[in-house]
């Protein structure tokens, strides 16, 4: 999953970005407001944490600008402005949650977890697929209450696909959600990363989950 | 009140009321006993009526049954008329005995007496010259007056003494004192009731007041007590307490105002120290982000530190705590000084210092409080003048007063940011994240000015160069009635021979 972390506070931003880097997603960060808008206008995220005192252009002038735009991401307002009328601005504004600076990290992160599995209209973080179960709460997949041992890229893969069940992924959509905007990949990552997880599916005795669409992507089926 | 009220006024009331009745009682018993005295001595102008010297004899005529008040058996009134010591006639209610008589008096007297009966009882005693029978042009003829006394009579002397019981005035009297103090009780009481209706009548404004006083909290310190109706006694202290109000008012939103901004600066390096701290504790085989974290860790505590002492130095100088120690001090050696801390800021953006003091830069002032202006003042500058652009700062000092104005480019200014310069914590940009800057700097400017009685002025001049200026007395001047023993030898120096010591505003 991919987020982008709009905070004018260097060190929050550091710390948000190392925290949800270590949980497996993918993170840019943005300073202000402005530079908050061209990341928005150049990459589609899967979640997006937003402050609201920002240098140059507010916060609820770049949420609103985003989604007047068609930005389509899940909005979390990370903000000190704790009272009702400014919540309810945020909200009504486009934002999809609110939280009140200070914050546990853990929420924060369950928080946006939950934004993205409602995007996916997933309710239940366990997801069955096939013989396999995908636990998106806590990143843990298994066959037959066996659990299959997964690198945070593997599992990265196999999260985006099994959210988008039955599309196709692109290799580059697969690179843009793993991967934070200013990273250097080498070209063939995903070829290695979906390798190495079919190895450890069918080592585990699970066949054929990750069909190939040559020409295309990948799709779980 | 109300009870000191109903003390004096009923008090008051109640012993001018008894002291009249006491009054009118005595006044009553003196006419009555006036009464009886006249009616006693009629009586005995009667009985002297009947006396009469007849050939040098003195004769009574007494009409017996016309005076049965002095007969022998009912008679319960008594006379004695008396020629020289020797009895002329007693009442026959007096039998054989004696009245008492003053033998030297030759005026009319009253007493009271034991009467020969026992009972209590008054007498008169006169002493008369009784009338005398003379042939006249008309024949025979009474003759009571000397002027008309033909020449060679002469007339003898009569003592008498009338004397009755006074058990009918002293039951007039009992009477008359029971009536008053009957009629006193009712009056009091009926006074007491009067007193205290008219108390209470009089302080329902007051009571009224204090009920809407006491219901007065820390939500309604908008209302105001003062009304028309309230009587022209009161209305000054609901104008006053009026005052109160908006002065309390005014101070609970300052501070509402201050906790909310305070709960609302910390809240991000409260964030940023929380988030750190999970992250850090989460993942702690990362060691250089880590390492990372912990530097931030004690940058948010450095700058909360610095937030603190700003806040505490602002309540200290706002509540006039603190103490002001004068010593001489130069302006332009101070303004170094609070540049020096400001260069590695000023350094890394290129902004330079260009300083010029006229005059002999010697002040007496508070040196610890003018650095912190001075380095509030030049931090601000250092961070917001343009990147590579000057500061100006110009000083003068002359005998009596001195100036100082530092300048800087502020293109992000506009004039109406003016009237919220030294606003507490008002930024002309809402972001907190720089961290360094949390819009207490020209308060505390402003606070620390006014400790000093100094005047700071913001300007913003058409090329958007923004100016604080700095004025006020070369010397500070400490009240006499403030100034308290010095304890340096600095402290005791001064310009115009005033002693300038520690003081506590």
């Amino acid at each position: 999953m991919r987020a982008l972390v709009i905070e004018d506070s260097e060190r929050l931003r550091r710390s948000l970005t190392h925290g949800l880097t270590r949980s497996g997603w993918a993170v840019d960060g943005a300073a202000d407001g402005e530079e908050a808008l061209a990341f928005l206008a150049s990459f589609a995220y899967d979640a997006v944490v937003l402050d609201l005192m920002l240098p140059k252009v507010s916060g609820l002038d770049v949420l609103r600008r985003a989604r007047q735009a068609g930005a389509q991401a899940p909005i979390l307002i990370l903000s000190a402005l704790d009272r009702v009328e400014e919540r309810v601005q945020g909200l009504e504004a486009g934002a999809d949650d609110y939280l009140v600076k200070p914050f546990a990290f853990d929420e924060l992160r369950a928080r946006l977890q939950a934004l993205v599995r409602r995007r996916h209209q997933v309710r239940d973080p366990r997801l069955q697929v096939g013989d396999v179960e995908v636990d998106l709460a806590a990143k843990r997949v298994s066959r037959g209450g066996e659990p299959i041992h997964l690198t945070p890229g593997e599992y990265a893969v196999l999260e985006l696909l099994v959210l988008r069940r039955g599309a196709v992924v692109s290799q580059a959509q697969i690179v843009d959600h793993l991967y934070p905007s200013r990273s250097e990949v080498s070209s063939n990552v995903v070829e290695v990363l979906v390798s190495g997880l079919r190895r450890k599916l069918r080592e585990a005795g699970s066949e054929g989950l990750i069909q190939t669409r040559r020409g295309f992507g990948y799709v779980v089926a | 009140m109300r009870r000191r009220l109903l003390l004096l006024v009923g008090g008051g009331a109640l012993l001018l009321l008894g002291a009249g009745s006491i009054l009118s009682a005595v006044l009553v018993e003196r006419r009555f006993r006036a009464g009886f005295d006249r009616e006693l001595r009629s009586k005995a102008n009667l009985l002297a009526s009947l006396v009469e010297q007849e050939h040098g004899a003195l004769q009574v005529e007494l009409p017996g049954d016309l005076l049965p008040e002095f007969m022998p058996v009912r008679g319960r009134e008594y006379f004695q008329f008396w020629d020289g010591e020797r009895t002329l006639l007693r009442s026959g209610s007096l039998g054989s005995r004696d009245l008492p008589r003053a033998r030297r008096a030759r005026t009319t007297r009253f007493a009271d007496l034991r009467l020969p009966d026992g009972r209590r009882g008054r007498l008169v005693q006169i002493h008369f010259l009784p009338r005398v029978e003379i042939e006249g042009s008309g024949g025979l003829e009474w003759v009571v007056s000397s002027d008309r006394m033909p020449a060679g009579i002469d007339r003898r002397p009569v003592v008498l003494v009338v004397a009755r019981g006074i058990e009918e005035l002293a039951r007039t009297i009992t009477g008359v004192r029971l009536s008053l103090t009957g009629a006193g009780l009712v009056l009091a009481a009926g006074l007491l009731l009067v007193v205290r209706w008219g108390v209470k009548r009089g302080l329902r404004p007051l009571r009224q007041l204090a009920e809407r006083v006491a219901a007065l909290g820390p939500q309604t310190l908008d209302a105001r007590l003062d009304s028309p109706e309230l009587p022209s006694e009161v209305a000054p202290l609901a104008a006053r307490l009026d005052e109160l109000l908006a002065r309390l008012a005014e101070a609970f939103e300052r501070e509402k105002r201050f906790s909310s901004d305070v709960a609302h600066e910390l809240r991000t390096p409260v964030a940023e120290l929380r988030s750190l701290a999970e992250v850090a504790h989460r993942w702690p085989e990362d060691r250089h982000a880590t390492q990372a974290f912990f530097a931030d860790v004690g940058a948010v505590a450095a700058q909360m530190e610095e937030l603190i002492g700003n806040l505490l130095a602002l309540a200290r100088s706002d509540a006039g705590a603190d103490a002001l120690w004068v010593q001489e001090v130069s302006l332009a050696a101070a303004v170094k000084r609070a540049w020096e801390r400001q260069e590695p800021r000023a350094a890394e953006r290129g902004v330079t210092l260009d300083l010029a003091i006229d005059g002999d830069d010697a002040l007496f002032t508070d040196a610890a409080k003018l650095d912190l202006i001075l380095a509030n003042l030049l931090a601000n500058a250092a961070a917001y003048a343009p990147v590579g652009s000057p500061v100006s700062c110009r000083g003068e000092v002359d005998g009596q007063r001195f100036r100082l104005a530092i300048a800087n480019a502020a293109p992000q200014l506009d004039p109406g940011d003016l009237p919220l310069l030294g606003q507490r914590f008002w930024r002309k940009d809402d972001a907190r994240g720089d961290g360094r800057h949390a819009g207490l700097g020209l308060t505390l400017v402003r606070s620390l000015a006014n400790a000093l009685g100094y005047a700071v002025d913001f300007r913003l001049d058409g090329e958007r160069r923004f100016t604080v200026e700095v004025s006020g007395p070369r010397v500070l001047a400490v009240p006499a009635a403030l100034r308290r023993p010095a304890t340096s030898p600095a402290a005791a120096a001064t310009a115009d021979g005033a002693d300038l010591k520690p003081v506590l505003r």
